[in-house]
């Protein structure tokens, strides 16, 4: 008998495969917006390091609630309009970054 | 239907073309920057009947590209969406000034995304459709007077359908700091009777680009909206003068009108509708003032005098003004 696969389930089985991958670029974006943690806690006001923290929240916002990480994609979502307004002070979006990295990581476990 | 697909994302192109598929578009290409988007376009390799694009991109941005593409013929009328984060709703009014026909929020929403496809594809039929009913003599699509027209080449115009959206994405409050002005073409069937396609075009294109220069410096979008209707919208806030609009178009026309007779061509004439907003009370929707702001132009719009130029001694160069209709 010919297995039959109906449209939605075909997406649902491309979406697994791609919430499979997603994880696997967790790591790497772990250790970018780390870095770039460390370097804003030195200098606040470093403009390159706050774009790529900036760059990542934006990149999760808009990937990980499309594919059901959906507190990771709010979080994301908050600290990436945080920064739109071009009113961020660092010591604020602290924090916020930080529950973010620990939601990432829990997906690592 | 043949689908482009831009982000910088590989994932999130993936994403999408799953759900594409799903919907049921199988033909999609993918490409990860602007710039390799617009050497697809310019081979001329394959044909696009329409472009999803990442606002947010390095090097090029979405806004930027969707300007690119918007030169380029293979492009023109065809749909481009932008695809957007929530932090980026201010990019996306700089998107439709560039040419964008619609927008997509991320995370993706399936049913959002059947509803643009939906649209995109009548787009792409009414597109072959005027292709197909061209003389096979002349390059130049054949047009109804009924027909929405791309402002192509003037400044501030976008696609009438484009304005729609565009109004509702900015909802309801954001609709109170905007007013939308709708323009008649009272004898627009007269020059439509007596001009071939190209030329009703180009009468079209001069009226848009004396009203967008009639309105004055602030943020301003116009659209044809068909039939013999303009609409223009423009920031509530940004010193909107009726009656000087009306004397710079009034000017203008003239101008243009001494062109068109001594040519022996029909020149336009203008009813400017008064401005309508929304209050904050307002039951109205957005939408809807768009179609309010035709109505006031056709009901009970100001007639555009013909103006004689001013001479340098201060003088009219031919005599009194003249009233028209």
């Amino acid at each position: 008998m010919q297995c039959q696969v109906t449209p939605r389930a075909s997406v649902e089985n491309a979406l697994v495969e791609l919430r499979n991958r997603f994880r696997g670029t967790l790591e790497e974006r772990i250790i970018t917006m780390e870095r770039a943690t460390i370097a804003l806690d030195s200098d606040p006001e470093c403009a390159e390091a706050a774009e790529i923290v900036r760059r990542e929240c934006h990149k999760l916002s808009g990937i990980a609630s499309s594919l059901g990480f959906d507190q990771i994609g709010a979080q994301a979502t908050e600290i990436d309009m945080a920064f739109a307004g071009n009113t961020a002070i660092w010591t604020q979006v602290r924090p916020m970054v930080n529950d973010l990295l620990d939601k990432l990581e829990c997906e690592l476990d | 239907m043949k689908i482009l697909s831009i982000d910088d994302d590989p994932i999130f192109l993936e994403v999408i073309k799953a759900e594409l598929n799903d919907l049921g578009f199988h033909d999609v290409d993918q490409v990860q920057s602007g710039v390799e988007a617009l050497q697809r376009v310019r081979e001329g390799l394959v044909h696009y009947d329409c472009f999803l694009l990442d606002i947010d991109m390095p090097g090029m941005s979405g806004v930027e590209l969707c300007s690119f593409l918007r030169e380029e013929p293979a492009v023109e009328g065809l749909p481009i969406i932008m695809v957007t984060s929530r932090a980026e709703l201010e990019n996306v009014d700089k998107a439709f000034a560039a040419g964008a026909t619609d927008y997509l929020n991320k995370p993706l929403s399936r049913r959002e995304l059947r509803g643009r496809l939906q649209m995109a594809q009548s787009l792409m039929r009414e597109r072959n459709a005027k292709k197909d009913a061209a003389s096979s003599t002349s390059d130049v699509p054949a047009l109804k007077v009924s027909d929405a027209l791309f402002l192509d080449g003037v400044a501030a115009g976008i696609d009438y359908i484009a304005m729609q959206n565009y109004v509702l994405k900015l909802g309801s409050m954001q609709m109170f700091n905007r007013v939308a002005i709708g323009v008649h073409v009272p004898n627009i069937h007269e020059i439509f009777a007596t001009k071939d396609a190209q030329a009703f075009r180009d009468t079209l294109l001069d009226v848009a680009e004396i009203l967008v220069e009639s309105v004055g410096p602030g943020p301003k979008m116009i659209s044809y909206a068909g039939f013999c209707y303009f609409n223009i919208l423009v920031n509530r806030f940004s010193g909107f003068d009726q009656s000087a609009v009306v004397d710079a178009v009034s000017l203008k026309l003239s101008t243009l009108s001494e062109w068109y007779v001594a040519v022996g061509e029909i020149p336009p004439r203008l009813k400017l509708g008064t401005p309508i907003g929304r209050s904050l009370v307002s039951f109205h929707t957005a939408e809807e003032i768009l179609s309010l702001a035709i109505d006031a132009a056709r009901q009970s719009g100001t007639a555009i005098e013909y103006r004689a130029p001013v001479s340098r001694d201060g003088r009219s160069k031919i005599g009194a003004t003249t009233r028209i209709q």
